[in-house]
C-alpha cells in the first residue's frame, strides 16, 4: 500500500499523476478512480472572486494521512495518492485531486468517495471565500457531516 | 524561546482575535486546561467572550488534544476553529 500526500500551491497535471502511479505500482490494479475538485464561481449566491485557502503545515498532511489509513482499514486498495492545494484560488481552477488505485473499481469508488467525504470535515483546512460584497471563512456543512457519517 | 509556550490562533479565529501567535512562559500555563485563562491574563485586551462563540479544538504538537493534556516547555499549542476542506 502506497499513500502520498501533498499540499502545495502549484496545480497538478491528472495525467502525470497516473503515468505516477503506473510506474510505482507496475500496473498491478485493475481500477483507478481520480476525482478532481473545482473552485465554484458561486457560493451562498454572492459573486465569488477567489477562494482562498489555508493550512497549517506541520499538521494538515498528517491529518489527510490519517484519512487514508482509515480508508485502507476498511477496503483493499493499493495505492492512494491525495494532492490539495493551498493558497488563492480562482473559479474552475482545480483544488484537490484523490487517485485511487485498488483490484477492482468497487472499492476504488467507494475509498475515493469516502476519503473526499473526510476531507470536507477533517482535514485541517481553513477556506476563505472573497466576494463581491465581502470575505468569509466556509464551514463544513450539515449534507457533508452527514455524507461522512454514512460511513459509519 | 527557551522555557516557553508557542500558541497559534489560525483563520476566523485569528482575524477575530487580531493575534497569530503568542507565547507563554510555561511555568505560567502547565495543563491545556487553563489555556483560555492563561491567554486571557497573558494579552491584553483579549476576546475571551469570543472564544466561547467559536467551536475550537486544540492541537498539542500538531496532534488534536480531546480532554486535557500536560504542557511542557517549548509545547506548540494551536487553536483550530471548524475546518473544511476538499
Amino acid at each position: 500500500m502506497s499513500v502520498t500526500v501533498k499540499t502545495q500551491e502549484q496545480n497538478f497535471d491528472v495525467g502525470k499523476e497516473l503515468l505516477n502511479l503506473r510506474a510505482r505500482q507496475q500496473n498491478q490494479f485493475g481500477a483507478v478512480v481520480s476525482f478532481v475538485g473545482l473552485v465554484r464561481d458561486s457560493s451562498n449566491s454572492k459573486d465569488l472572486i477567489a477562494l482562498e485557502i489555508e493550512h497549517y503545515p506541520d499538521m494538515t498532511e498528517s491529518s489527510i494521512v490519517e484519512i487514508v489509513r482509515k480508508a485502507e482499514n476498511r477496503w483493499d486498495i493499493l495505492d492512494v495518492l491525495v494532492i490539495h492545494r493551498v493558497g488563492r484560488l480562482y473559479p474552475s481552477e482545480e483544488i484537490v485531486l484523490v487517485q485511487v488505485a485498488s483490484p477492482h473499481r468497487e472499492k476504488a469508488f467507494e475509498c475515493c468517495e469516502f476519503i473526499m467525504d473526510y476531507l470536507k470535515t477533517d482535514a485541517i483546512f481553513w477556506k476563505r471565500e472573497i466576494t463581491t460584497t465581502g470575505s468569509y471563512y466556509v464551514e463544513s456543512s450539515d449534507s457533508d457531516t452527514r455524507r461522512k457519517d454514512r460511513w459509519d | 524561546m527557551i522555557g516557553h509556550l508557542r500558541i497559534l490562533f489560525f483563520a476566523s479565529l485569528r482575524d477575530k482575535l487580531g493575534i497569530d501567535e503568542v507565547e507563554i512562559p510555561a511555568s505560567k500555563l502547565t495543563n491545556t486546561e487553563h489555556l483560555f485563562q492563561a491567554l486571557d491574563e497573558h494579552i491584553s485586551d483579549f476576546k475571551l467572550e469570543l472564544l466561547d462563540t467559536i467551536d475550537i479544538r486544540i492541537a498539542v504538537n500538531q496532534a488534536i488534544v480531546d480532554g486535557f493534556c500536560d504542557l511542557k516547555p517549548g509545547d506548540e499549542i494551536a487553536l483550530l476553529p471548524p475546518v473544511t476542506g476538499g
